[in-house]
């Protein structure tokens, strides 16, 4: 019980699964194509320890009520489980669904380049279960739930800049959830960056096969869970992921995407197993 | 391409060059505009109707262009649409006997995201 409740822990840290900027994980600014109206859908696999988090997030962005509005919202299927000798955990299911509203409200285009800010409004619903037991009966604690069992709110800045082939993005956000029987998480604020390289450099038509690629720094620092107003421990730090990633335009409609992300800074509050590598793979289309 | 499509597109292209350097004012203000990109103006503009070159800010990747290929080729008096992204150019033909005002065209490349700087009208028929 006591490496279940360990994993637990290290299960605390959140996958970006908000992060829907043209980078893989790093937010943008963008409110065109892929941004603006279509489907996103990736699945990310993350392992602490004996404990492994798989996430696969339906994002949809269904309403773009002006050229500098999108909505989303994101439905995520979620894996948690984690197996150590003479025990084992296992729960999979709709996790908390995610709704945000991204606004730019600084755009300065120029030729075959731009500069975009945007502020991100978004939150999760408690629509995760969050009643699921271990063999021997006993109630998992709330970091093996699928869901929070919560809402959450949070808000983002968000910015691009494109020009010709490269491309900076960046963000910086912050997130509260409130507390589900006595326990709650951790308040998080992440930041990353992205630089992105197209291939080729001249793009004639909207025909053109383009490769990206990015190489991101996607960092998040979360503060300690509280169990009934008491600070847990074991809970909360910063980990920061070096991620290298590949974007290929099949069409202008469709483009398929990977990432892995490699821990590179990891400083923990308490005693908590270190975070192994994840990789992702996932697909957008446009369908406007 | 055929060889007699490619006879039939090089007859076109001379006959545009000749009806740049010849045309009326908005002609040549359409050739000052493309003097850099002998592509911009298509011999397609002399098979009927009236070629729109729009100089667009902001286009920066292929999937970005794509919402506003989409918008355009929507209105009606649009006959086919052309986005030279590398060179910030959408090259719109009209529907014969059908005009695009600027208004539209503005309120359609805003409306995909991007900014409208120049509209350049080629009457070539």
């Amino acid at each position: 019980m006591i490496r279940a409740s360990l994993a637990a822990v290290l299960l605390a840290i959140p996958f970006a699964t908000q992060a829907q900027g043209l980078p893989f994980h790093t937010e943008s600014a963008l409110t065109t194509a892929f941004e603006e109206r279509g489907l996103r859908a990736f699945t990310m696999v993350g392992r602490r320890g004996d404990a492994t988090t798989v996430t696969t997030p339906l994002v949809i962005l269904p309403w773009a009520p002006h050229h500098r509005v999108t909505t989303r919202v994101v439905v995520p299927l979620v894996h948690k489980g984690f197996e150590t000798t003479g025990s084992s955990y296992s729960q999979t299911g709709l996790g908390d669904v995610a709704l945000a509203i991204k606004w730019a409200f600084h755009v300065r285009d120029r030729p075959a380049g731009t500069t975009r800010l945007a502020v991100v409004v978004s939150g999760t619903l408690p629509t995760g279960a969050t009643g699921a037991a271990f063999e021997n009966g006993m109630v998992a604690p709330p970091q093996l739930q699928l869901g929070k069992g919560t809402a959450t709110l949070g808000a983002a800045l968000a910015g691009t800049i494109i020009r010709g082939r490269w491309g900076l993005n960046f963000d910086v956000g912050h997130a509260r959830s409130g507390a589900h029987g006595g326990f709650q998480f951790g308040a998080a604020t992440r930041y990353d960056v992205a630089i992105g390289f197209r291939i080729p450099d001249r793009v004639e038509t909207i025909r053109t096969r383009t490769v990206q690629l990015y190489l991101e720094w996607n960092g998040v620092v979360t503060d300690r869970s509280e169990q009934r107003g008491l600070p847990v421990p074991n809970s909360g730090g910063h980990v920061a992921f070096l991620s290298p990633g590949v974007q290929w335009v099949v069409l202008p409609q469709l483009l398929v995407e990977g990432s892995i992300q490699i821990p590179v800074l990891q400083t923990f509050n308490g005693t908590q197993p270190s975070v192994g590598v994840r990789p992702a793979l996932g697909a957008r289309f446009l369908f406007f | 391409m055929s060889l007699g499509k490619k006879a039939k597109n090089l007859v076109l292209g001379l006959t545009a060059l000749g009806a740049m350097t010849m045309a009326a004012p908005a002609a040549a203000q359409t050739a000052d505009s493309v003097k850099n990109d002998p592509g911009a103006v298509l011999p397609e503009s002399l098979l009927g109707g009236t070629t729109v070159t729009l100089r667009v800010y902001g286009m920066s990747c292929p999937f970005c262009a794509y919402g506003l290929e989409k918008r355009l080729t929507a209105l009606d008096a649009v006959d086919s649409v052309v986005v030279r992204i590398s060179d910030g150019l959408v090259q719109i033909r009209e529907v014969e006997g059908q005009v695009l005002s600027d208004e539209i065209l503005k309120e359609t490349v805003t409306d995909a995201g991007f900014s409208l700087r120049e509209i350049v009208r080629d009457e070539t028929t």
